[in-house]
């Protein structure tokens, strides 16, 4: 289930980086 | 370090390279005042770009970054996250473009930075649409390869320069000292694969020795490595080869090593399925061939066990059948149960020598055909958790299994095993679709 396994980390890497965006983008515009 | 700590730190790198352009971007006053919605579509340009600029690394063959994952964990990786950085590009786009002004006319007069922009966009999207369409659009292996590799080096470098022209992010000479960095690391990265790479290569040439027919369209090169250097692979693992051709050539095909991986000769079993591999059987002795190798973590020599699983589909059997011939070769007497689907009897690429390696080993051999000739009695159908079930021995669950195959075979074969209780760090996959 390798490949299963690597969707999941695809979907976790792209929600963290899209939730370190949110971050940087509320940051920003204080 | 565990495979598994390695495989965290490379997520963290990842993660890190990733949001290294938000922290160069945050770093520093000076910036106007942008509203939530911009900042955020910018922070997804950069990410978005420096996605881009990784999935290079991702396909660079570094055995280090492939080990904890496999190199075919790595492609997939490369192909989803790179559907993720198109979001992400799509949504900075539709966000910062001035769609008032999206006439022809103002069009031809836009500054760099939207022209930049545009191309590297389209250049993204058409590179996306011939890597999931490859098939409807008839693009061959070897033609999608170029236009992919030709597209991804637009898009970055269109990129950076719509980056460069916005200004913004580049205005202090530290920030142009950390980007130039990190655009040298890109053509640092493509210069080591494309020029580096090849040119070590090249020093070292094999030599096709021979070309031997075998059932199911299948043909066998057996391949020289060059005097003293000496080659050494797990069984199960594989290469990319430059065959007939320069090694600077953008395509290589990967195979895996058919042959034991304790013999001086190397074979390679390659079936008739594209452009290239139909061509492999009319191939001359004395060809020169260019090997990078071996790849893959996919061997019994990794992952050890008091009994292993072979699950082959077509094809597939060539990873599967060097760690035959390598267990008879070391006198392995661990059992061994081989599942072996093909689509009919006469197209079992081996299945000759594969009756004669059970002399030799603790062997035991099921054919799984879908196009049974009238006559057969043996299984049926796909590799089904049934079929599995009917022949596999008493403490199976400690074995370690290996599937190689078509996608589908493999999906099929990896869901059985689960269903039969193997854990699933017991269960091994090389999977070959690049695209």
């Amino acid at each position: 289930m390798r490949h299963v396994q690597m969707t999941r980390l695809v979907w976790l890497t792209a929600a963290l980086i899209v939730i370190a965006c949110v971050v940087f983008a509320a940051a920003q515009s204080r | 370090m565990t495979l598994a700590v390695r495989a965290v730190f490379w997520v963290i790198a990842y993660l890190g390279a990733v949001l290294a352009p938000l922290v160069f971007a945050a770093i520093g006053a000076g910036q106007p005042d942008h509203s939530f919605w911009t900042n955020f579509s910018v922070a997804l340009g950069f990410t978005g770009l420096a996605m881009m600029g990784l999935e290079f690394a991702l396909v660079a063959r570094f055995r280090p970054l492939a080990a904890p994952f496999g190199q075919d964990a790595l492609l997939q990786f490369h192909r989803q996250i790179g559907y993720a950085g198109l979001a992400f590009i799509l949504i900075h786009f539709g966000i910062s473009a001035h769609w008032d002004e999206v006439t022809p006319a103002k069009a031809v007069a836009a500054p760099a930075l939207v022209w930049f922009g545009m191309a590297a966009l389209l250049a993204l999207i058409v590179l996306i649409v011939s890597s999931v369409w490859r098939g409807p659009l008839r693009l061959s292996y070897e033609a999608w390869h170029i236009i992919h590799t030709v597209l991804a080096v637009v898009l970055v470098v269109g990129s950076l320069l719509h980056i460069f022209f916005v200004n913004e992010y580049v205005s202090s000479l530290w920030k142009q000292i950390l980007w130039g960095l990190m655009s040298a690391a890109f053509v640092g990265l493509l210069v080591w694969v494309r020029l580096l790479k090849p040119q070590r290569a090249r020093a070292r040439p094999w030599r096709l020795e021979r070309v031997v027919p075998e059932l199911g369209d299948t043909t066998t090169l057996v391949l020289k490595p060059p005097p003293g250097a000496g080659f050494r692979f797990e069984p199960g693992q594989f290469g990319w080869f430059a065959i007939g051709r320069s090694p600077f050539s953008i395509t290589q095909h990967p195979f895996s090593f058919s042959s034991s991986a304790e013999r001086e000769e190397v074979e390679l079993a390659v079936k008739a399925l594209g452009d290239f591999t139909s061509t492999v059987s009319e191939l001359e002795p004395g060809t020169t061939v260019y090997v990078d190798g071996p790849h893959g973590v996919f061997s019994i020599d990794q992952d050890e066990g008091p009994g292993f699983g072979l699950l082959a589909g077509g094809v597939g059997i060539a990873g599967l059948i060097s760690m035959l011939r390598t267990m008879a070769d070391r006198e392995d007497m661990r059992p061994v149960l081989l599942f072996y689907a093909n689509r009919g009897w006469d197209g079992v690429a081996f299945r000759e020598e594969i009756e004669r390696l059970k002399e030799n080993l603790s062997l035991s051999v099921v054919h799984v055909l879908e196009e049974p000739p009238r006559s057969w009695t043996g299984e049926t159908g796909y590799l089904r958790a049934d079929v599995l079930e009917r022949h596999l021995p008493p403490g199976y669950r400690r074995f370690q299994f290996f599937i190689c195959g078509p996608d589908p075979m493999m999906d099929a074969a990896e869901a059985a095993l689960a269903e039969l209780g193997v854990p699933p760090e017991r269960v091994h996959t090389e999977r070959f679709d690049m695209v």
